[in-house]
């Protein structure tokens, strides 16, 4: 490496720059993703700080306001309850980046792991994966997902269940969460394909790279390969691809508590706001324009965080 | 084939028309396509509604008063001693066929006993075949054990049909004004069989005929020129549209493309309530339905007396009514609703568990917890639906609120419900009933009795059971009247089997031009109805 | 390429056996029948309506008659519509449900083509800077939202189109737009970024070079290239719009064979369930094989064996 010699007064760094120091450097630049990012930021505080941000309780609600709309001690209106509508969309919140975080992370997880075996050991195992990811690829994502949920929903979500154990369990977690812990698993079980493709395609161009057929050579037994080589490798790209898929998990979720298969009452989600209030929008507005705001802007800024992402990972990037 | 005859009835009517002024149209929304417009096999609202504007059955009900009229059958006799009832019928209603010749065949008693033993035969898996195992052979038959031939029901000849009871039964011409007791085109089952009903292929002999079936899109139904009392029907055309979203109805009701809406959503109830023009429109009629929550009290903490005592003493129903319904509704302490032979009036009488708190907080404290400490979590469920989830986060609210104790609500989609609530029915679940035929034995007997599969709550009581069969036999009305009461305060004072919430009302907007009747048992009489020049 | 598109229609075979058998098991998983109903059935009735839907033998043989006799084009009786057959309603929705997804595709392409085209020539300008605004917001409002608010907004407070249901050509513009965004905003994008892409090839380079003028570098250069990677989302797009239709038709009271989904699910009603999605399986399918063969097509540099 050959060094320039540095001109008095000109600012040089030592240090070579990695691909996330670059993508970090080029995500803050982009005016936009910022914005996003600063949104979202908002936003996740307000949700794990609820308890202190919010100004009432999901339940606390005075039956005689129900669908008040805006005034001093209720900024934005009260839903049919008499609740709070502003709370609940903080509330809301949980519900949202919860569905879309965890859910993430449990696609990201069968994902990536499916994608590791199946790129590792290559040949049939490979081939007869592969095969099942395409299969599954034609089943068309919301009718699956519907499936799912009302099996879930049936199976799973009475208390008491007879003879507990294993279902008991289950539905005693679901209950604890609010109905959250079957959406998690039933978007994670329907949104891995991706996931898995490109991990296995990553996976697969690694082992080619010479120093894994050094570390063979050598005799580095094959979990250390797979874990010290390959693992790092690939684990950067699918994060930020998983958190492309985020907003889509969102939306999911919304979909899902509008056709009441979604969360228990009286947990807010976004999307169960938006049908509740759907049927009473004629008359009181309110209680349909804050879950549609509160939906879209996180999208919004969670779109443009994303594109701010994959514009700054992407080496091939080219901006006038 | 199909679209030429209504084109021409629709020229014909044109004509008439022509003669005597506008044709009139009621512009109606049904909100499913009907599942079924087979008097056999229908079991819905909706499917109800259209079958009652082409269907004649023996007797009818007034509409005001739910006294029983004269139909199909001008008179009726109760024999004691053969326990037979015998209606004599008209001779001039027509069977209506697809092409609409006035002289078609006529209705006859036959035709009453191949409908009742049609509807009766195992093959047609009739849901509401068990209605009519008062009738001798008639549970035999239905279950595969029996034939037809031993049904009591006989057409002693063309115009006389005889009914023999297993036991008497003084509320039977009730059960006669069901569509159940409805004559059946035979003919035109045996020719279509399961698409006889099919726009194309249906024979009807009611005020009206179908006159187009556009599925899951519209149907329409066109003014009979055949019934036999076709002149005081006004109304010429019946336009049924099928949206099921409420608020698109409203929608469309404001819009003007609707002319009756009969289930204005209770979000828009204070908008049309306080809007000039809407709140003129809006009227509200009793409905013979009750909504309850039926306890499990198999399952502890239920199983303690005190605790069914507390849960219900703690439900503020008229709040409910005023900030949730907005309908108008009643408040429930007992089960039967007003308008139904055995009603008592238990708000009044103090029979049931009026809103207490205080009392509500003192039975929990003396069932031994106090203030709530200490009482597990109870799950309260409903089948999925917006109306029931308002209702369950009310009234679960009200029971953290007052009691201190904890409420978990969980919604089960209907199927699914259904099913839980008949094999291990949770503790707390909502449940309805809508009266088939106006008569505590449909409400007491059909429900509650030990051995009803509409029992979700297991409720089994022989005093009760005692009560019930022997009103059902009964035939002094005013001995009936008090062994329901009896009845009443049993289950629903004694022994707390559940927690009746509300009678219905119907809420309905009707156009100023309209002119029209309400009917409590549900499903509208058309025929009855006029529309002004507008 | 023969040999391609038949390899690709072989591959449907284990395709449909795979969705059949999941929806099959998750159906027949969850609790409740066809006849469960407030007001209980005598058992022995209830015994005899299952003998009359076959309901009653084992599951392999329900399988087994079911499949045999989709492959004949036989969908069955509907359990919950007694007068109909499955292939009765599907000839009733599905056109319906396939009108509403074709005219919303055509919005999205047809809008949002010629949207990322104008954004990529003009780029960074206002019309590029407010036009992919709009498209961001295209993909962040969810038909949820957009569909109540495109109601309010056109049908109740201004009056220019119907309310809901269907039937004449004004019915269709309020579903379609609301279906549409979501697809509209993402070929605005990726034709704007390919078009980006492929300004900067040499050969653009070149034809500018030689005078071409500059609509038709952009429109016969520029935009056959572009063409490509945005085909590849046409696949998943008009996926995507079929199954987004399910919400919508609810919204908007629309007689589809979404709608009847869901609540077939609720009615247990399991040949149209069954029915339903093996077709919906199948149109996706074959709308990718197209697309693939649109991709041959468009770039002659790809080759299928």
């Amino acid at each position: 490496m050959v060094r320039r010699k540095v001109q008095s007064g000109e600012q040089t760094s030592d240090k070579p720059r990695s691909l996330g120091r670059d993508a970090m450097h080029r995500l803050l630049k982009n005016r936009a993703a910022v914005a996003g990012g600063a949104i979202l930021l908002v936003i996740f505080l307000a949700a794990v700080f609820a308890d202190f941000v919010a100004p009432y309780s999901i339940t606390e609600g005075d039956i005689r306001n129900n669908y008040a709309g805006p005034s001093a001690a209720h900024p934005f209106g009260c839903d049919f309850m008499g609740r709070d509508m502003l709370s609940r969309l903080i509330y809301g919140a949980r519900i949202s980046l919860a569905a879309g975080l965890i859910g993430a992370l449990t696609a990201f997880t069968i994902g990536v792991t499916f994608g590791l075996v199946a790129g590792f050991f290559g040949g049939k195992t490979d081939n007869v994966m592969m095969r099942f990811v395409d299969i599954m690829y034609s089943f068309p994502t919301l009718l699956l997902i519907i499936l799912l949920m009302v099996f879930f929903k049936s199976s799973f979500s009475v208390s008491g269940v007879a003879g507990g154990g294993f279902r008991g369990a289950l539905s005693d977690i679901d209950r604890a969460m609010g109905g959250m812990f079957f959406i998690f698993l039933g978007i994670g079980l329907t949104s891995w394909l991706g996931m898995a493709r490109l991990v296995r395609g990553m996976v697969l161009s690694v082992r080619g790279k010479d120093y894994v057929e050094a570390a063979r050579a050598v005799g580095t037994p094959r979990s250390q390969i797979l874990l010290r080589h390959v693992l790092p490798n690939v684990l950067g790209p699918a994060i930020v691809a998983q958190a492309l898929q985020i907003p889509g998990f969102i939306l999911y979720e919304a979909f899902l508590s509008f056709i009441g298969l979604g969360v228990n009452p009286p947990t807010p989600s976004w999307g169960m706001m938006l049908s509740q209030g759907y049927i009473a929008m004629r008359s009181h507005f309110h209680l349909v324009l804050w879950p549609a705001l509160a939906i879209s802007i996180t999208l919004f800024a969670f779109n443009f965080l994303g594109d701010g992402v994959r514009d700054a990972f992407d080496p091939r990037q080219t901006r006038r | 084939m199909k679209k030429m005859w209504v084109l021409a009835l629709a020229v014909a009517l044109l004509a008439g028309v022509c003669a005597t002024g506008q044709a009139k149209t009621l512009y109606w929304n049904i909100q499913s396509d009907p599942p079924s417009l087979d008097p056999s096999m229908a079991t819905d609202t909706t499917s109800h509604q259209i079958l009652k504007a082409m269907f004649i059955s023996l007797c009818q009900f007034d509409d005001a008063t739910m006294a029983v009229l004269p139909d199909l059958a001008t008179s009726w006799e109760f024999d004691a001693a053969t326990v037979t009832w015998t209606f004599h019928l008209r001779n001039d209603v027509r069977w209506t066929q697809r092409n609409w010749t006035p002289s078609g065949m006529p209705v006859t008693a036959g035709d009453v006993e191949y409908g009742i033993k049609r509807l009766l035969a195992p093959e047609t898996a009739s849901e509401y075949a068990y209605v009519l195992y008062l009738i001798k052979g008639a549970e035999a038959y239905n279950t595969g054990v029996g034939s037809a031939d031993d049904v009591g029901v006989k057409a002693l000849d063309d115009y006389t049909v005889a009914i023999t009871l297993n036991f008497p039964a003084g509320y039977f011409p009730g059960m006669a004004a069901l569509w159940l007791c409805a004559p059946l085109p035979r003919q035109a089952i045996e020719a279509y069989g399961d698409k006889w009903t099919e726009a194309e292929n249906i024979v009807t002999n009611g005020p009206y005929v179908l006159g187009e079936w556009v599925h899951e899109d519209h149907l329409v139904l066109v003014k009979s020129p055949s019934y036999y009392d076709a002149n005081n029907v006004k109304i010429d055309e019946v336009y049924c549209t099928m949206v099921n979203e409420a608020s698109t109805m409203m929608a469309m009701y404001e819009a003007g493309v609707l002319d009756v809406n009969d289930t204005p959503p209770l979000e828009d109830m204070d908008r049309i309530k306080s809007d000039p023009v809407l709140s003129l429109e809006l009227a509200q009629a009793p409905r013979l339905c009750t909504y309850r929550y039926g306890l499990n009290a198999a399952k502890p903490p239920l199983d303690n007396i005190l605790v069914r005592k507390a849960l219900a003493s703690s439900v503020d129903r008229q709040s409910l009514i005023d900030y949730v319904l907005k309908g108008n509704q009643r408040p429930a302490q007992t089960w039967s609703p007003p308008g139904i032979f055995g009603y008592v009036d238990g708000v009044s009488l103090g029979i049931g568990y009026p809103y207490d708190p205080e009392a509500a907080r003192q039975y929990l404290a003396d069932a031994g917890y106090p203030g709530g400490v200490g009482f597990p979590e109870v799950t309260l469920m409903i089948n999925t639906s917006q109306a029931h989830q308002k209702i369950a986060e009310f009234i679960g609210q009200g029971w953290e609120d007052t009691l201190g104790i904890q409420i978990n609500i969980t919604n089960q989609e209907w199927g699914v419900y259904l099913n839980t609530c008949a094999t291990d029915a949770p503790q707390v679940f909502r449940m309805g009933w809508c009266a088939d035929y106006p008569d505590g034995n449909n409400w007491m007997n059909d429900v509650f009795h030990s051995g009803s599969g509409n029992n979700y709550e297991k409720y089994n009581s022989p005093a009760f059971d005692a009560l019930v069969e022997q009103a059902a036999v009964e035939l002094d009305p005013a001995v009936r009247l008090d062994l329901y009461k009896q009845a009443e305060i049993l289950i629903c004072d004694t022994d707390v089997a559940f927690i009746p919430i509300y009678f219905y009302t119907f809420n309905q907007l009707t156009k100023p031009y309209v002119v029209r009747t309400f009917s409590a048992i549900g499903g509208e009489s058309w025929k009855n109805w006029d529309i002004l020049d507008h | 390429m023969f040999q391609f598109i038949l390899r690709r229609m072989l591959w449907t075979i284990p395709v449909i056996f795979v969705v059949s058998s999941l929806t099959f098991i998750l159906m027949h998983s969850v609790p409740g029948s066809p006849f469960t109903r407030e007001r209980a059935l005598p058992a022995a009735i209830q015994k005899n309506l299952e003998a009359k839907y076959h309901l009653d033998d084992p599951l392999w043989k329900q399988y087994g008659d079911y499949m045999w006799g989709f492959i004949r084009l036989d969908f069955g009786p509907s359990i919950a519509y007694r007068a109909r057959t499955v292939n009765d309603i599907l000839a009733q929705q599905w056109p319906v449900t396939m009108t509403l997804g074709a005219v919303a595709f055509v919005f999205a392409a047809c809008l949002g083509i010629p949207l990322g085209i104008l954004s990529a020539v003009k780029q960074n300008t206002l019309i590029d800077h407010s036009s992919m605004v709009v498209a961001m917001l295209g993909v962040s409002i969810p038909s949820i939202a957009l569909g109540p608010f495109l109601i309010w907004i056109f049908a109740l407070k201004l009056k220019w189109l119907p309310v809901a249901t269907w039937g004449t050509p004004a019915h269709i513009v309020l579903p379609a737009l609301t279906l549409s965004t979501f697809y509209l905003s993402r070929f605005a994008r990726i034709t704007r970024a390919a078009m980006l892409q492929v300004t900067h090839e040499e050969y653009i380079v070149t034809a500018r070079a030689k005078g071409v003028r500059e609509s038709v570098v952009n429109l016969k250069h520029a935009f056959r290239n572009a063409i490509i990677p945005v085909s590849t989302i046409a696949g998943p797009a008009f996926a995507d719009i079929l199954t987004g239709s399910l919400v919508v038709e609810q919204i908007f009271g629309i007689p589809g064979i979404g709608k009847y989904y869901v609540t077939s699910i609720g009615n247990r009603d399991y040949p149209v369930i069954m029915a339903t999605t093996l077709i919906f399986a199948l149109l996706i399918i074959f709308m990718n094989l197209l697309v693939d063969i649109s991709y041959a097509l468009l770039d002659p540099r790809i080759r299928y064996t």
